[in-house]
């Protein structure tokens, strides 16, 4: 941005000393970031360090004391750095594919990536299940006595669940190279794998990094793949709900949330501040982004890898519709719509209205609250600046798990007691899912001319009147993909709020894991097919009435 | 050294043809310029040149060599792009060098080659510095270093100081040049800006839809425009769309004006267009008309100081009609005041009509001047 900043002579103090609207909204915003994100980690942490005689250390001790605990923090760490490296590794070779060739079908490749973004994140999980469970189709037609269950499972799950966050940041970042650089090198007499190594990777590198720390952060904080298809296998995030809802041990918990939150939080730094700076940015005045007809040597192997890839996504989410159609999945192939009935659970089809419940709240409340957060950072910049958007951003390296445990903590005792209401659910989706809704905002806002706010200032408009009456307008569209995300979130999470759900309101999500794990994969597949139809009829729908593009999908 | 022949070249993408049928013959250490609007084929014949197009039909070759097969990494052809197209992710030494590891030179003489192209582009200083590092005039000395360090036969550059003020601009063309003669290496250099080509070209190619619509040294371009395209690119002309009344004794009419030029060939009653450099024009006092000068009478409508100069757009019959004039000059004319201008027959061009007809997209007094 090279337009200077309204008022950006005046200090921060000034400017909102001169708009007492502006201080309140900013002390508001904090206060909540503070009440909902600050207080239930710090609830964590107390909790950890409590003992029947003050502070103590003891549950650190007990947990890394025991062999067995301790190797649940290993296994975390092992799957997540497996699932990482495969991950990473295959959304570059569909990225560069995509972005730095022209094989065909480029399309259906960045569809079907798009598919995991909007559907609970163990679809997968159950889909594998589907497959390679015990009565899996591969199983069962290789008479196996082999099943998924376990490290492999969690690995090849992840994988494909965390593939569109990393496929999108490495397609971005190849995508925005100057194919200038690439003929350059060419022209220098570099020969392709020369090209690819010293240029075109070497410009990726903090894309990779980049890429590399999200995922790792996602794996670790991932709650649905772990439980549904982990079987004996057990990570941090399955433990600590194991402790906490199983045993009600919120000590344990608490002290595995706190080891659970140190990697995730180290990853996060370094992504943000380390590798942040190191970008490049590589378009420049004149640059070319016209592609060259690629050899046919590496045309059609990585055309071949993209599409395999991307119709393996493909079979995965037809599994989903497919399951619920079949009377018993390994045995009665009839088709039928008996698991639509939901005769095995008490709540019938409840949750998932229970879940479109919340998602609306959580995406009106959420978006609402995302718009001025962004309004007050980007533009208004009060003293408190860094720390509001520095806490708005922290929960993308907090796991579900550890929110999920600090809202109990946190809001179970007057005045927030908020424990068995609807409202500890749409605070945890709210500020859970905080960032990213933040960051589409105030990326939205530096595209939008501050000359454009000063003029309807010095035509004497008040900050709430321009914030309304010229601001909103310009936002709208990136008003409905925050909502949309909300939204989606609303429907599709499950590690933070199986944590916060009370008796008479379950949600679809949670309800898929129960109908996994007392045996009725097909109910689960049912009510997955039921959200991931309403989340895309509501994406679909938004389109229509906003006008196509303007509603995106916002990433991770 | 090499020379360059292209032979009927075309390339399509889609339907649109890029580049058609051009022909091009380059001299061994010429410098060619390629000049012509945005979107006329400039970049397409450069990078046919380097091997990043392959023409559809036609032939590229270099000293009589046909390297339509040869791959671009192969064809000793330096090039520099008009981003620059710097690796970020190395240091301007390690960007000088670039090609010469990939060549496997020797250490040893790759670093004396990096120092030798550092004192050549006046980059000594910079060369562990980053792209970002760098203005934009050193990031352009370090594309040509780069370009330049594996000693190929042939540079091309496409728009190289387009991205730079203007005074770097006139320095930088100056350097290039300089160094260009002192290797004497075969240059190919686009721009858009038909002044740097006049100052720096050997011979001026002015491309058009695609096609070659003039070549020559520059003051052939300038001073013979063989169609009315060239005489409104290069420089700045009055284009008058004229009638030939009698070709033997020299006469058109424009507007019910009589005229006199040099009109062997031409037929009575041809349309064509008549094309008066602003500076042939000077302002006459009133009076009996000199001896065997065209006389045109206005009205000035727009007075716009250019330094050394100033540019009047003066009506005559309407029609808009640019006159330079000395600065000294400049207090006798004034606003809506009428004026007397006069050319020699000499100095008119004629250029015979086309179907097409000039180009209506034509520069305003202010536009395009130095
Ligand atoms: N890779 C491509 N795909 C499709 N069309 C192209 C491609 N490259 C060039 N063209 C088209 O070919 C024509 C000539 O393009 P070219 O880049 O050679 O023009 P230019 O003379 O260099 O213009 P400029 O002065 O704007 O750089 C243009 O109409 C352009 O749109
Ligand atoms: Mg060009």
């Amino acid at each position: 941005m090279t337009s200077p900043v309204p008022g950006a002579l005046a200090s921060p103090a000034a400017r909102v000393r001169g708009e007492p609207g502006v201080a309140l909204a900013a002390l508001a915003v904090l206060a909540l970031l503070l009440t909902f994100v600050v207080w239930p980690v710090v609830k964590v942490l107390a909790i950890s360090l409590q003992g029947p005689a003050g502070m103590t250390l003891a549950h650190f001790a007990d947990f890394f004391g025991s062999w067995r605990l301790f190797g649940i923090l290993l296994n975390s760490l092992a799957v997540s750095a497996v699932s990482t490296v495969l991950t990473v590794a295959i959304a570059l070779v569909l990225a560069y594919a995509v972005t730095r060739t022209d094989i065909p079908g480029k399309r259906f490749v960045s569809l079907m990536s798009l598919l995991p973004l909007i559907s609970p994140p163990f679809l997968v999980s159950l889909a594998f299940i589907l497959l390679f469970g015990r009565n899996g189709v591969v199983t069962r037609a290789l008479g196996l006595s082999w099943s998924i269950y376990g490290f492999e499972g969690i690995v090849v799950s992840q994988v494909f669940t965390f593939l569109p966050p990393a496929y999108i940041l490495l397609a971005n970042v190849l995508g925005n190279i100057d194919t200038s650089l690439e003929e350059a090198a060419e022209n220098l007499g570099a020969g392709a794998l020369t090209t690819l190594r010293r240029v075109t990777l070497s410009l990726a590198r903090p894309g990779l990094a980049s890429a590399a720390l999200i995922v790792f952060i996602l794996c670790m904080t991932d709650f649905g793949n772990p439980i549904l298809i982990g079987g004996r296998y057990n990570v941090l995030a399955t433990e600590i709900y194991a402790q906490v809802i199983g045993m009600s041990n919120f000590a344990a918990g608490a002290t595995m949330s706190v080891v659970l939150i140190v990697p995730c939080l180290i990853a996060y730094a370094i992504n943000t501040y380390w590798v942040g700076s190191k970008s490049y940015v590589t378009v420049s005045a004149g640059a070319r982004t016209a592609l060259r007809p690629t050899a046919p040597a590496v045309r059609w192997p990585l055309f071949a890898a993209a599409m395999g890839v991307a119709l393996f996504i493909g079979v995965i989410y037809g599994l989903i519709p497919l399951g619920s159609f079949v009377r018993l999945w390994g045995s009665d192939w009839s088709l039928s719509l008996v698991h639509y009935t939901f005769k095995s659970t008490a709540e019938g089809a409840w949750p998932i209205w229970n879940s479109v419940k919340l998602a609306l709240v959580s995406g009106i409340v959420g978006t609402l609250v995302a718009l001025v957060t962004a309004y007050i950072v980007e533009r208004k910049r009060p003293p408190a600046r860094r720390v509001i958007e520095g806490l708005a951003l922290l929960p993308a390296a907090l796991p579900g798990t550890v929110i999920g445990v600090g809202y109990i903590l946190a809001f179970n005792v007057p005045p927030l007691l908020l424990t068995g209401t609807l409202w500890i659910l749409v605070t945890s989706v709210v500020f859970w899912k905080f960032p990213v809704a933040v960051l589409a905002a105030i990326n939205t806002l530096k595209q939008i001319d501050p000359a454009i706010e000063e003029a309807a200032v010095s035509l004497g408009a008040s900050s709430l009147r321009t914030f309304v009456r010229v601001v909103l307008p310009l936002l709208t569209g990136t008003a409905f993909s925050i909502f949309v995300y909300f939204f989606i979130n609303g429907m599709v999470t499950v590690s933070a709020v199986i944590f916060l759900i009370y008796p008479g309101f379950n949600l679809g999500s949670v309800a898929i894991l129960n109908q996994v794990e007392n045996g009725y994969p097909g109910v689960a597949c049912a009510l997955g097919t039921i959200i991931l139809a309403i989340v895309i009829g509501a994406v679909l729908l938004l389109r229509a009435l906003m006008g196509g593009e303007r509603v995106a999908i916002l990433k991770v | 050294m090499a020379r360059i022949t292209l032979t009927g070249v075309t390339r399509r993408f889609g339907a649109a043809v890029a580049v058609d049928g051009l022909s091009l013959d380059i001299a061994q250490g010429e410098l060619v310029s390629l000049v012509g609007g945005s979107g006329c084929g400039k970049t397409t014949t450069l990078r046919m040149i380097a091997g990043f197009e392959r023409p559809d039909t036609g032939e590229v070759a270099f000293d009589g060599r046909a390297v339509n097969d040869v791959p671009p990494r192969k064809r000793g052809v330096g090039i520099v792009f008009q981003s620059y197209a710097l690796f970020p992710t190395m240091t301007v030494a390690e960007n000088v060098a670039f090609g010469l590891r990939v060549a496997r030179w020797p250490e040893a003489k790759i670093r004396e080659r990096v120092g030798e192209m550092v004192a050549l582009t006046n980059l000594g200083g910079m060369e562990q510095r980053y792209a970002n590092q760098l203005s934009g005039g050193q990031q352009q000395r370090v594309a040509l270093a780069r370009a330049l360090a594996r000693r190929p036969t042939i540079l091309l550059l496409d728009e190289p100081l387009s991205a730079l003020d203007a005074k770097i601009r006139l320095r930088l063309r100056g350097e290039i040049r300089k160094i260009q003669q002192d290797l004497g290496i075969t240059t190919v250099y686009v721009t858009h800006d038909q002044e740097e080509a006049l100052s720096i070209a050997d011979r001026i190619a002015v491309m058009r839809d695609g096609r070659i619509e003039q070549v020559g040294r520059p003051e052939e371009i300038y001073a013979a425009p063989r169609t009315d395209f060239v005489a409104d690119f290069i420089g700045i002309s009055n284009l008058l769309p004229a009638r030939v009344v009698s070709a033997a004794a020299g006469e058109l009419e424009w507007e019910g004006t009589r005229l006199r030029a040099r009109l062997d060939g031409r037929r009575d009653g041809e349309v064509v267009t008549l094309s008066v450099r602003p500076e042939k024009l000077a302002m006459v006092p009133d009076g009996p008309p000199a001896a065997g000068l065209n006389r045109l009478e206005g009205i000035v409508e727009v007075i716009t100081f250019l330094g050394p100069i100033v540019r009047l757009e003066v009506a005559v019959h309407g029609r808009p009609v640019w006159v330079d004039l000395p600065h000294a000059q400049s207090h006798a004319v004034a606003r809506k005041k009428p004026i007397l201008l006069a050319f020699a027959p000499e100095d008119g061009v004629v250029i015979p009509s086309r179907a097409d007809g000039p180009r209506t997209e034509a520069a305003s007094p202010s536009r395009r001047t130095p």
